[in-house]
């Protein structure tokens, strides 16, 4: 069983001038097991930073970050807002370049990728893709190193309301097929309510302004009335926030 | 943290370098089709009609200083034949291949580092700027003048011809690496040796292949050149040969059959390269 425990993570960036400016500012957080947590707060919050720094592509100022899968480190998958395809590299060849274990990789990639509706597309490069599929490819990469922790950051914000809403099926049915901890960060309350077990709503400035637990059977339709009625509430406590900031 | 992916981008050139011969050739993208054919026309009537106006002018002159086309168009013959083509360009053509090995060699770390860190591309700027703006002819007679006849002389010239256009270029793609895949390599935790076989080489690749192709372009015509001054065979020596015993119809011949494989030689590296990126192809 996978976990993430943050505790008193603080990020500071320093500017040109050395003078200093708080990102992160305390944050603990844990997740434990098949959790989907999602991260909302305004622009400019820090939730990206987060992620990064949860993933290793940043440091960390302070506080401290542990990633386990039992009693070893956990293996990171993450979905960026943009595709980050390898251009030069096929569909296939993208899946190939992530993975650790290169046993088996094949009929991995080959899952995830049919999974995601584009089990047929292994042999083009990225630019003959649409932006959507793309995305979605994305999205099969990251599932296909079977990672323990799964870090998403507003991965269908470039992309046009149909297809995203088309996608947050795809990616609740992939999760719910292949659960995983996932940390879903997102500016858009009710994409959170959708898909997630609890919403951390962070407030600007980098602190965790409160956690919401979301108790809704799945899978969730974005009409059903529970899931709207929910939405409907922790949007307007958003707003309280974002009126008080 | 939208990055934009500059890495699919087709390289640039080098500011103050240009081809005469790419831009000659017109690379716009041009309507498929009908058109194509059409301009082949256009360029064989424009050929003919400079090889009749030659044919007049030398049957009015009527004098050795101008051979008529037939008689040049026979030496080739006889050197394509005889061999003597295929020898001498094979001679030239290694020389500039081990000079091109040389300046890979040189310019591809020099290009990296270059890309990697501002300091070093200051510091290597100056150098590579001065390289790259000796006259052919200043290269030539110090080839001469400090390696003596033979073959070191031609090659050293080719590398010092093409180091700073690999170097630059090298430097472009390494800077066109987009910082968002860096940092998906290091979200996934690949290991530097992978990132730098499938993120930094495909995408300095692109713009390699433009500076070898204008490497080429140049180093062809100053290692010719440097061939004319101290040599004792290549496509530069033969022209110099024909040159000394008076013999105008040879030196235009060697000098046709010199643009034709410069030509051919062209064509084929942009083959290559059509099949190289294949992955900037559009949806077909
Ligand atoms: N490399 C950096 N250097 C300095 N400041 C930075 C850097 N990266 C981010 N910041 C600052 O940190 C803050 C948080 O940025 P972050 O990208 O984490 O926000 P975000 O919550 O993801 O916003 P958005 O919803 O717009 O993506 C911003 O004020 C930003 O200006
Ligand atoms: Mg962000």
């Amino acid at each position: 069983m996978a976990s993430i425990e943050i505790d008193g993570l603080v990020k500071d960036y320093q500017n040109r001038q050395g003078k200093q400016t708080r990102v992160l500012d305390g944050i603990d957080l844990s997740i434990s097991g098949e959790t989907f947590v999602s991260i909302v707060g305004p622009s400019g919050s820090g939730k990206t930073t987060l992620l990064n720094i949860v993933s290793g592509i940043e440091s960390l100022s302070n506080g401290s970050v542990r990633l386990r899968a039992g009693d070893r480190d956990a293996k990171v998958g993450y979905v960026f807002q943009d595709p980050r395809l390898l251009p030069w590299r096929t569909v296939t060849q993208n899946l190939r370049f992530v993975q650790h274990d290169r046993s088996g990789w094949e009929q991995r990639a080959q899952h995830y990728l049919d999974l995601v509706g584009l089990g047929h597309l292994g042999d083009r490069y990225p630019a003959q893709l649409s932006g959507g599929q793309q995305q979605r490819i994305g999205i099969a990469r990251a599932f296909s190193v079977e990672p323990d922790i799964l870090l998403m950051d507003e991965p269908f914000s470039h992309l046009d309301a149909m297809t995203s809403r088309s996608l947050r099926e795809h990616l609740e049915r992939i999760w719910l097929e292949s659960r995983r901890t996932v940390m879903f960060v997102t500016h858009d309350v009710t994409e959170a309510v959708q898909l997630s077990d609890r919403i951390v709503v962070l407030a600007p400035g980098g602190r965790i302004h409160e956690t919401i637990e979301v108790d809704l059977p799945r899978p969730r339709r974005a009409s059903d009335p529970a899931v709207a009625m929910l939405q409907a509430e922790v949007l307007a406590r958003f707003e309280v926030m974002e009126a008080a900031a | 943290m939208t990055s934009p992916t500059a890495t699919t981008e087709p390289p640039v050139t080098p500011p103050g370098q240009s081809s005469l011969n790419a831009r000659l050739r017109g690379r716009r993208p041009r309507p498929d089709g009908a058109r194509g054919p059409s301009r082949w026309l256009v360029s064989l009537v424009s050929l003919l009609a400079a090889l009749a106006t030659w044919a007049v002018v030398a049957w009015i002159i009527d004098d050795n200083i101008l051979p008529t086309p037939f008689e040049v168009f026979g030496r080739v013959a006889d050197f394509i034949v005889s061999g003597a083509a295929f020898s001498n360009f094979a001679a030239s053509i290694v020389k500039i291949g081990i000079g091109f090995a040389l300046a890979l060699a040189a310019g591809l770390p020099i290009g990296f580092v270059m890309g990697r860190s501002r300091f070093m591309s200051t510091y290597f700027s100056m150098p590579l700027f001065v390289l790259g703006n000796v006259p052919g002819l200043a290269y030539a007679v110090f080839g001469l003048a400090i390696f003596g006849v033979g073959a070191t002389g031609p090659i050293v010239v080719s590398a010092l011809v093409a180091v700073p256009f690999i170097a630059i270029n090298v430097a472009e793609g390494v800077r066109s690496v987009d910082g968002g895949l860096l940092r998906m390599c290091r979200a996934f935790d690949r290991r530097p040796v992978d990132v730098m076989r499938h993120v930094y080489l495909p995408a300095i690749t692109a713009f390699v292949f433009v500076g070898v192709r204008y490497a080429f372009a140049m180093a062809w015509k100053v290692e010719a050149l440097t061939e004319v001054f101290g040599a004792d065979n290549g496509v530069g020596f033969m022209i110099r040969r024909a040159y000394q015993e008076f013999k105008v119809a040879d030196m235009l011949a060697w000098t046709m059959l010199f643009v034709i494989a410069m030509v051919l030689i062209e064509r084929g590296l942009a083959r290559i390269e059509t099949r190289v990126f294949a992955w900037r192809k559009e949806l077909a």
